[in-house]
């Protein structure tokens, strides 16, 4: 690991409709906040170069549409995933209840060599707004009963904890990917650029 | 049934005559029947092969001394032909005696015959959709496969089928399956297969299986050839294949016949076929023919006729076709996109016919039709018409019908006069409190600022326009030409972008045809509150934000009326993101009520289930374009493939039609095209996007890199015409790429020969993989909700899903998600009504065997409909089944004690049981048992079973015993009629559930009520019931016979301690025990003490006797009962059906 420069990390986002997944994207990798999005359709991605304990890695962040008759057509963008953040609105106790189905069916969809341990991160984001739904207790017994997911709670128009939760979602991709590198190396999927592939390496990761 | 008499030479060759008269014969077929022998194997066989097949009853008329017969009367039942022949022999026949001459008698008999029919006849025409010969061939199909009679045959092709060798037979196309049979020399094929099953259906050609249709379905491939009508054959199959995917997309699209066919003014039409078959070509024919002209979707293609067309513009005639429909005249011409025309008949004024003209040979039999509409009047000369009265006829009676819709004179849709229109008109609709008015184009409320020289570019386009309208015409009927198409790919002025939308898409036929329609849509839709009303509100903001429009509330007012209207009006859809994108930029240049109609439009027809709740139209087009690349990009589709492009990038494409994915104001010019030319455009820019970034896309190690490549490319492309849009900074930053008016013209170029043909094509291969792998994810998803419960395997579930699923299909019920699905589980999509549960619990439960299962099955269902509603999910059926079958004892035998109590069992039922009374033997087989248990146990001092002495009685033991206990039961289910008895027994059934359920269980047994004796002995006629479909065994049945004795040696016990727990007792706690009369529902006099037992008791007891822990502790394995009951199935509907007739 020690003599590759740069390594890609890709990052899914998921969650209902409106929560702010965008938003969030937008405010951690362009640091600013509009209200003018579009909603996103199909998906859409940015990517933002970090430093995680001295290694700098290119964080490819992939924002999804949310609307739930889209869920089972993520698969296009699961495949090679090194992290899952799953985003609710703290004002909006639907969008918190959909998180089980959203991660059920990420792993179903991604079918990661060892669900049990792939990386999510749950952002309870709109803490800026009130009412609050969902308390902070519900959501952290929530992540708990998920095999300790982290969870953060942000808000991504007062660019409030944006970025450690992205941070700490770098961490966790990162170290996923320390952890299956020998795994996904086994499998017959062609495409290993994104898990390890160092970028200078031609395209022979294509194929 | 009588026929039209006709000579018949041989009488005897492949018929046996069964009774004869003077001057009559009864036959019937040799072959049919039972009888054996070589000649009617034979007979069966040709038959078979040659479908000669006629009735297998006949009735001749003979004379005497002629060698000639005449056939008069067929059947296929012997009961027709005997009463045909029981009249003859009364009306007939005494008649004939009198006669002198033989001709004379035969004369008289074919005279009468022909009377009869002709009479029959004036009831039957209408009637007679099928031919004679096709209702024979479709009572064979019946009777061959055993389907209902609903299941209606279309058509039947002679083909082989291979499988090892060639078998030569029929194959029967139905409305629900493909079927196969042949018949040859005793050797029986049967073959059946659910369209809805086909995976894969396609034409092969290789060396083994030479020239024929190859069909995959998830269990093999089925090859067929040497067919006579091969291309006919295989229309068809993918038609009927086509339909059953579209039911399966969309449970509305049931098929309906068209009986309006029957009715149809048609000439020359050859009645050959069968009335589905013919049915299903028009439909066809129709579908081809509005999608050609972009018709509304209720438009019938009535027929079509060769015909010139003067052109004005260039004063020729253009050689062509007329097509007629109820509300349309359009033509085509021989020359491909040489000129199209369509012609409303709402805007017909006249139709004339013009002298007919000997010098003029162009001018001969021609016709002239007037029309006038909002922007134009004109005329259009048909001439050369080969049957023009016919046409003139026709033409006159659909125009008779239409209604005409008035125009007054000052409502011309130019865009200027509906400003006015929206601005000053006081609406129809007053006093609503949601008032509101229909918006004009937002563009003209929001103008944007342009640079002078756009702006000069645009009033060009415009000059440019009104230049050809004036020599091609305005509106709906405009000479179609190239030219036009030319002016189109240019990109359309935005002035007059709502106008041609309207025209080319369509739309404007629904607007016209539906005053009034939008407005009270929006009136309803807007007083809702449902899911996609919520969802719409939160997109509304999100759809062309950097458009001032839509941030003021005029624009968004206007897109959720629009949206929720729509949601409204088609409930498959309800709300799809994307829509919103699609109809924020139809406001900007339409006006709201034509802002709808396109996206109604766009929605139903160009793109059709493009936004369903399972976007199952743009996933079909996904493969489409993948289809595309491979066929026309094969490098570029290698490398796309390995990153999984297409699938990443096309869903934005498709679904916004490129407005989310380019500036907008260049993707409108694609929107031109695209309501030009439908959505081929759509394939054929994206494929010229991705040809123009091939190499650099080739380049790209990974998704996103691609991704990013494409992105660029998309936001780069410019539009120097349009009107300056709103670019904020991020597109300012954009490096321009290409602008969109060469974008479209060198996709023209380079992929113009796509037609929307070929598309459809694709579309429908796609369509039958995308839905059989959602249909594959959902079972999925439905055996990972259910597995956890851990009472069957995988493979057992799997197992029992598919034949709920075939079941299901069988009934035509639907299975994919309803709208309001954003809570409902997978499982909830499977249910099965009570009628199949039985069937189900018969076939798979080790309980379902006995005489009671049918009662036990019926508890156990009103237990576990947790919903009250009558059916059973699958999660329920699972758990229903996996408590009989798979749990550890002490929870089959928990479960059995509960469906012993009440409110499940009442004492009524106890009592109507027609086990207890009707079935003597068995009455009296338990009143054995049961006295059998008194003597050994010699129960002195209480006479349980008093009148129970005489064996025989039995079946009155129970009725008399129960008495006292029925008067106060029936007393109770009298006041039970209102709400709040019905509700607490809702609750106490829940209670049960949940303590059945819980997973632990053996805490919550203290909660159980006790039992009293009445329902005891039911429970314990059950388990004996049970017992019965076991081998019998002496030793086991002493064990059971003991270990009732000791449990009601045990009850009785208890009721002497139950005084003493009187007062205490709460162990037994329902929380509603004070409102109920006793725990188990039962009024309970106080004083008379009751005998019970406690479901400890009974577990300790039944526990303890070996037969019964063998019996529920032996692990019931599904796979193998399920497969019977696929056998069965068959039978299933082979009782149904008339005893099979061909058989030998």
């Amino acid at each position: 690991m020690a003599t590759r420069k740069k390594v890609l990390l890709k990052v899914i986002i998921l969650g209902e409709s409106g929560v702010g997944k965008t938003s969030l994207m937008n405010q951690y990798v362009n640091r600013k906040f509009s209200n003018q999005y579009k909603a996103t359709i199909g998906a859409d991605f940015l990517t933002k170069e970090v430093q995680v304990d001295d290694r700098i890695v290119t964080m490819q962040i992939w924002d999804t549409a949310g609307q739930e008759r889209f869920q089972s057509l993520g698969v296009a963008f699961y495949r090679g995933a090194d992290c899952c953040v799953l985003v609710f609105d703290v004002t909006a106790p639907n969008t918190f209840k959909s998180l089980d189905s959203w991660r059920d069916e990420f792993l179903v969809q991604a079918a990661p060599q060892d669900p049990e341990n792939f990386p999510f991160v749950v952002l309870g984001n709109k803490v800026d707004l009130e009412p609050r739904a969902i308390s902070t207790k519900r959501a952290q017994q929530w992540c708990q009963s998920k095999n300790n997911i982290p969870y953060f709670e942000t808000s991504a128009k007062e660019a409030l904890n944006v970025e450690q939760a992205f941070q700490s979602i770098a961490r966790n991709a990162l170290s996923q990917q320390n952890h299956t590198v020998d795994l996904y190396s086994e499998l017959p999927e062609p495409i290993s650029l994104t898990k390890t592939a160092p970028r200078n390496n031609g395209d022979s990761c294509a194929c | 049934m009588w026929v039209k008499p006709q000579e018949v030479l041989i009488a005897n060759a492949l018929w046996e005559t069964e009774q004869s008269t003077e001057y009559f014969l009864l036959q019937h077929r040799k072959g049919h029947g039972n009888s054996k022998g070589i000649s009617s194997l034979l007979v069966g066989t040709m038959d078979s092969i040659f479908d000669t097949k006629p009735p297998p009853f006949r009735i001749l008329h003979q004379t005497p001394h002629s060698e000639v017969y005449y056939l008069i009367a067929c059947s296929l039942y012997k009961q027709d032909i005997v009463n045909d022949w029981d009249w003859l022999n009364e009306n007939i026949m005494g008649t004939l005696k009198s006669f002198d001459k033989e001709d004379d008698v035969t004369d008289f008999v074919t005279c009468k015959i022909e009377s009869i029919i002709a009479a029959k006849q004036d009831q039957v025409e209408i009637e007679d959709e099928d031919t004679k010969d096709f209702k024979t061939t479709s009572e064979k199909f019946h009777r061959l496969f055993h389907f209902p009679l609903e299941e209606k045959l279309v058509n039947y092709y002679s083909c082989s089928y291979w499988k090892k060798f060639p078998r030569q037979g029929w194959m029967y196309l139905s409305l629900n399956y493909l079927c196969f049979h042949s018949y040859i020399l005793g050797n029986d094929t049967k073959l059946c297969i659910r369209w809805s099953e086909i995976k894969n259906l396609e034409k092969s050609n290789s060396l083994i299986f030479p020239d024929s249709i190859k069909i995959t379905t998830r269990e093999g491939e089925y090859y067929f050839n040497m067919f006579l009508k091969k291309s006919e054959t295989f229309a068809l199959m993918d038609q009927l294949i086509d339909l059953a995917m579209k039911r399966l997309i969309d449970e509305s699209k049931k098929f309906n016949e068209d009986k309006d066919l029957l009715y149809k003014l048609s000439k020359n039409v050859p009645k050959k076929a069968s009335f589905l078959k013919r049915d299903l070509d028009a439909r066809a024919h129709s579908e081809a023919y509005r999608l050609m002209f972009r018709l509304p979707a209720s438009e019938k293609l009535d027929g079509s006729i060769d015909c010139t067309l003067l052109t004005p513009y260039n004063k020729r005639h253009v050689i062509g076709r007329l097509f007629l429909s109820q509300n349309f005249i359009c033509f085509e011409s021989r020359v491909k996109s040489l000129v199209s025309l369509v012609i409303p008949l709402r805007d017909v004024k006249l139709v004339e016919k013009t002298q007919n003209n000997s010098s003029t040979m162009s001018l001969d039999k021609a016709i002239i039709v007037s029309t006038k509409n909002e922007v134009n009047n004109s005329n259009f000369l048909f001439a050369q018409i080969s049957d023009r009265d016919f046409l003139v006829e026709k033409l006159s009676e659909l125009l008779a019908r239409t209604p005409h819709t008035s125009h007054p004179p000052g409502l011309l849709r130019t865009p200027s006069s509906t400003t006015k229109h929206a601005g000053d008109a006081p609406l129809t609709e007053e006093e609503n409190i949601y008032k509101w008015k229909v918006q004009p184009p937002l563009m003209v409320l929001f103008p944007l600022s342009s640079i002078p020289e756009v702006l000069k570019k645009q009033q060009a386009k415009e000059k440019e326009w009104e230049l050809h309208f004036n020599e091609y015409g305005r509106g709906i009927s405009m000479y179609r030409t190239t030219e036009v198409a030319q002016l189109v790919l240019y990109g359309i002025p935005d002035t007059l972008r709502m106008e041609i939308w309207m025209s080319f898409s369509g739309a404007i036929n629904e607007k016209a045809t539906h005053p009034g329609y939008y407005h009270s849509l929006v009136d309803q839709a807007l007083q809702q509150r449902s899911t996609a009303n919520d969802e719409i509100e939160r997109d509304l903001h999100r759809s062309l934000p950097e458009h001032p429009a839509f941030q003021n509330p005029i624009g968004i007012d206007a897109l959720r009326r629009i949206l929720c209207a729509y949601a409204l009006r088609n409930p498959n859809i309800g709300y799809c993101q994307a829509m919103n994108i699609v109809a924020s930029v139809l406001l900007i240049y339409c006006s709201e009520e034509e802002a709808f109609w396109l996206l109604a439009a766009l929605c139903e027809n160009l793109l059709p289930d493009y936004y369903n709740t399972r976007v199952v139209g743009a996933v079909v087009d996904q493969g489409v374009l993948d289809n595309l690349t491979r066929e026309y990009l094969p490098s570029l589709h290698t490398k796309l493939d390995s990153l999984g492009m297409i699938h990443i990038i096309s869903l934005s494409w498709f679904l916004t039609i490129f407005l989310s994915v380019m500036p907008y104001e260049s993707a409108v010019n694609v929107i031109d095209c695209f309501f030009y030319d439908g959505a081929k455009v759509i394939f054929q820019v994206a494929l010229m996007v991705l040809k123009l970034n091939q190499e650099k896309l080739i380049e790209c190690r990974d998704e996103g890199e691609a991704c990013q490549v494409l992105a660029n490319f998309l936001m780069g492309i410019y539009n120097d015409e349009g009107r300056g849009a709103v670019r904020n900074k991020e597109y300012d930053k954009q490096k321009k790429t290409i602008s969109v008016k060469n974008l479209i013209y060198e996709a023209y170029t380079e992929y113009g020969f796509l037609t929307t043909g070929h598309i459809e094509r694709l579309r429908l291969k796609h369509r039958l993989r995308v839905v059989q792998e959602l249909e594959d994810n959902s079972e999925r998803n439905v055996i990972r909700s259910v597995s956890g419960d851990e009472f069957f395997t995988k493979e057992e579930l799997q197992e029992l899903l598919s034949i709920i699923r075939e079941e299901l299909l069988s009934q035509q019920r639907h299975l994919f998600y309803k709208n309001e699905s954003s809570s409902q589980q997978p499982y909830e999509a499977y249910k099965v009504d009570f009628e199949y549960f039985k069937i189900l619990f018969a076939a798979l439960s080790p309980w379902g065997k006995g005489d009671q299962a049918e009662q036990l099955a019926a508890r156990l269902f009103r237990l576990l409909d947790a919903k009250q509603e009558g059916f059973l999910n699958f999660r329920e059926l699972v758990t229903a089944l996996g408590l009989t079958c798979s749990v550890d004892p002490t929870l089959r035998l928990t479960l059995l004690f509960i469906l012993h109590l009440p409110p499940l069992l009442t004492l009524f039922d106890i009592q109507t049981s027609p086990h207890f009374e009707i079935d003597a033997d068995i009455a009296s087989d338990a009143a054995e048992f049961f006295n059998n248990i008194e003597q050994s146990v010699a129960l002195d001092s209480l006479t349980l079973l008093p009148e129970s002495s005489s064996p025989t009685a039995g079946g009155s033991v129970f009725n008399s015993q129960l008495s006292v206990d029925n008067y106060s039961n029936q007393k109770s289910s009298t006041s039970s009629k209102d709400t709040s008895s019905s509700s607490f027994e809702a609750r106490i059934l829940s209670n049960l559930r949940n303590i059945i359920l819980s997973k632990e269980s053996r805490c919550n047994l203290k909660s159980l009520p006790k039992m009293t004796q009445p329902y005891f002995i039911a429970l314990w006629k059950t388990l004996y019931d049970l017992f019965q479909t076991q081998p019998f065994d002496q030793e086991a049945n002493d064990s059971i016979t003991h270990s009732c004795a000791l449990l009601f040696k045990l009850g009785d016990v208890g009721r002497q301690f139950f005084v003493k727990r009187e007062d205490s007792c709460d162990s037994l706690g329902f929380e509603s025990s004070e409102t109920s009369p006793d725990k188990n529902g039962n009024p309970c006099i106080v004083g008379d003490i009751e005998w019970y037992i406690t479901v400890e008791q009974f577990l300790a007891s039944t526990l303890n006797t070996p037969p019964f822990v063998d019996f529920f502790s032996k692990k019931v394995t599904l796979t193998e009962n399920i497969e019977s009951l696929k056998g069965k199935r068959f039978h299933r509907f082979n009782s149904l059906s008339v005893p099979a007739a061909i058989k030998v």
